[in-house]
């Protein structure tokens, strides 16, 4: 299933949960034709791919998160992971991001375009 | 929706040109989607690249608190005091709802609407004869709904009288009703939800009656300078048209104040006119320039079912600035290639160009009238801008074949008396 992100909490909420998984987070808008014959691939592949988030943020709906991420068109899919190995180091470093009120969540991979076997091929590559 | 209503009369040409086509249906549900959903695109445009370049973008009605400051109020009720050292102001205008008119607020619409609607506005009235009332009746009927429209006196007020008769002549043909001379009274709802519209025949002084589905408003448009609180910077208006004055670099009463587009006075209503004014404007706020916005020879096209395009002088305009005796007009009618297969009616397709009379005659105005106006008038545009002459018109050679080679072939003159009609079958 395809989580409705609407506001930069829900998004920092939800790529915590996300701990190691990979979280795909796609940008839309109701007016675009490409995200609307995206949305049904991409609910597909919510159900193949279990052990990888979904999300989506409709532009419109929530402008200060798709300014906050500099999304400039639709639809844009962004992959986010946190680091994989845990070190002191990392774990510091988590420490201090997640308690101060700096932003974490930079992606790790971002494309525009409705384009789903390049997103599938990433996911796969990805996860 | 022009091309959309373009489209629907080229499916009825394709059989001629060996297309097997069944009669086709129209869907007005489809096409209002898809034009909202493209303006919807735009206006996200518009944002990012606002949201590009770093301008702080605030969503709020304002209003002047003095010449340096003005006063929002956001969606939530918030207010936001913001000042500045230059203002420029480009709020527009909006269509006029003709309120004088019993039940014209309640039950009539104008352009803002008719793009929204959710179904067919059906059996149509439109009031007006600017280029806002004849481009939507044009799509209309070219939809196949059944449109009327309302004149009062002349239709295109402005523009060159002979090409704007030529225009609703050929609207006629293609089916659109033209009340002449008439004035709406008023409006009321039927029991059965239709409007009943009464108006007077200015010319018999009597009254007549008709129903309608949809009445649009295009009786003009007024500035949006209401709700600005201009007295409190002091930003005079001209005070019948409610449009601000300025001067030739776009300043108002108040050095630092600036408006640009349909809220200032006296400027072509157009919306390419008023992106090159700001963005001159701009850079001479910026110190990067001292060039000033020309306001002549500004190109236009009314897309009507048969497009209208133009720049430069009226003929009528050209006659009165330099004198009948000093202008030279030539024109021609002609066939667009693509009307003589599908057998259409080509007898408004027609240029005119105005010219000085004496050597090396040059061009003052370019009116053409037929498919793709716009795009034959941009590219004669730039030759009227440096100033082309007759001559130089004469000695580019044609592109065949093509509706704009035409123009260069321009030979016969109004005053010769010769007969401009197209030659052949």
């Amino acid at each position: 299933m395809v989580q409705i992100i609407k506001d930069v909490d829900e998004l920092k909420t939800f790529l915590k949960a996300a701990g190691c998984k990979l979280v795909v987070v796609e940008f839309s808008a109701k007016w675009c034709g490409p995200c609307q014959r995206m949305y049904p691939l991409v609910h597909a592949m919510s159900l193949q791919y279990r052990n990888v988030m979904f999300a989506n943020v409709d532009v419109d709906d929530s402008r200060e998160l798709a300014q906050t991420y500099h999304i400039k068109a639709v639809p844009t899919f962004q992959m986010f992971k946190q680091a994989q190995k845990v070190t002191l180091f990392s774990r510091l470093k988590r420490a201090i991001c997640c308690n101060g009120s700096g932003f974490m969540g930079e992606p790790i991979f971002e494309f525009c375009g409705a384009d789903a076997q390049k997103l599938e091929a990433k996911i796969q590559e990805l996860m | 929706m022009h091309q959309a209503a373009l489209l629907g009369g080229m499916i009825q040409d394709a059989p001629h040109y060996g297309w097997a086509i069944q009669p086709v249906l129209h869907d007005w549900r489809t096409m209002a989607e898809a034009v909202q959903n493209h303006v919807k695109s735009l206006n996200w445009g518009h944002r990012v690249q606002l949201q590009d370049r770093k301008v702080k973008y605030f969503n709020i009605k304002a209003g002047f608190v003095n010449e340096h400051t003005v006063c929002g109020v956001a969606k939530d009720g918030k207010e936001t005091l913001l000042s500045a050292e230059h203002i420029v102001i480009a709020t527009g205008g909006r269509p006029r709802y003709p309120t004088h008119i019993e039940g014209a607020l309640e039950y009539g619409i104008t352009s803002d609407d008719i793009f929204w609607l959710k179904e067919s506005p059906g059996k149509t009235l439109v009031v007006g004869a600017s280029y806002v009332a004849l481009e939507c009746a044009g799509f209309l009927t070219g939809l196949g709904l059944d449109t009327t429209v309302m004149i009062r006196s002349i239709p295109l007020r402005g523009f060159d009288q002979q090409m704007s008769s030529l225009v609703t002549e050929y609207m006629a043909s293609q089916g659109t009703r033209f009340l002449r001379g008439c004035t709406p009274s008023r409006v009321r709802r039927r029991p059965d939800g239709q409007l009943q519209v009464t108006w007077e025949d200015l010319t018999s002084g009597k009254e007549d009656m008709g129903t309608f589905n949809t009445v649009l408003w295009a009786t003009g448009r007024i500035p949006e300078t209401r709700s600005l609180n201009l007295e409190k910077a002091g930003v005079n208006v001209n005070p019948n048209s409610q449009k601000i004055l300025v001067d030739a670099q776009e300043t108002t009463s108040i050095p630092h104040i600036y408006a640009i587009g349909d809220v200032a006075e006296g400027r072509p209503e157009l919306t390419p006119t008023a992106i090159m004014a700001g963005k001159l404007l701009a850079q001479r706020l910026c110190g990067q320039s001292s060039d000033v916005m020309d306001y002549d020879n500004v190109p236009t096209t009314v897309f009507t079912p048969l497009e209208y395009g133009c720049v430069g002088l009226s003929e009528e305009e050209a006659v009165a600035r330099h004198g009948e005796e000093h202008v030279e007009v030539y024109h021609a009618y002609y066939k667009p290639l693509e009307f003589t297969v599908a057998e259409r009616d080509a007898s408004q397709c027609y240029i005119k160009m105005v010219c000085l009379r004496k050597p090396p005659q040059l061009v003052l105005g370019l009116h053409f009238l037929g498919p793709n106006a716009g795009e034959v008038t941009q590219g004669f545009a730039l030759g009227i801008k440096c100033g082309a002459s007759y001559v130089q018109v004469m000695r580019t050679v044609g592109i065949h074949p093509t509706c704009a080679e035409e123009v260069a072939k321009l030979r016969i003159s109004k005053r010769s008396g010769l007969d401009p009609t197209v030659t052949g079958c």
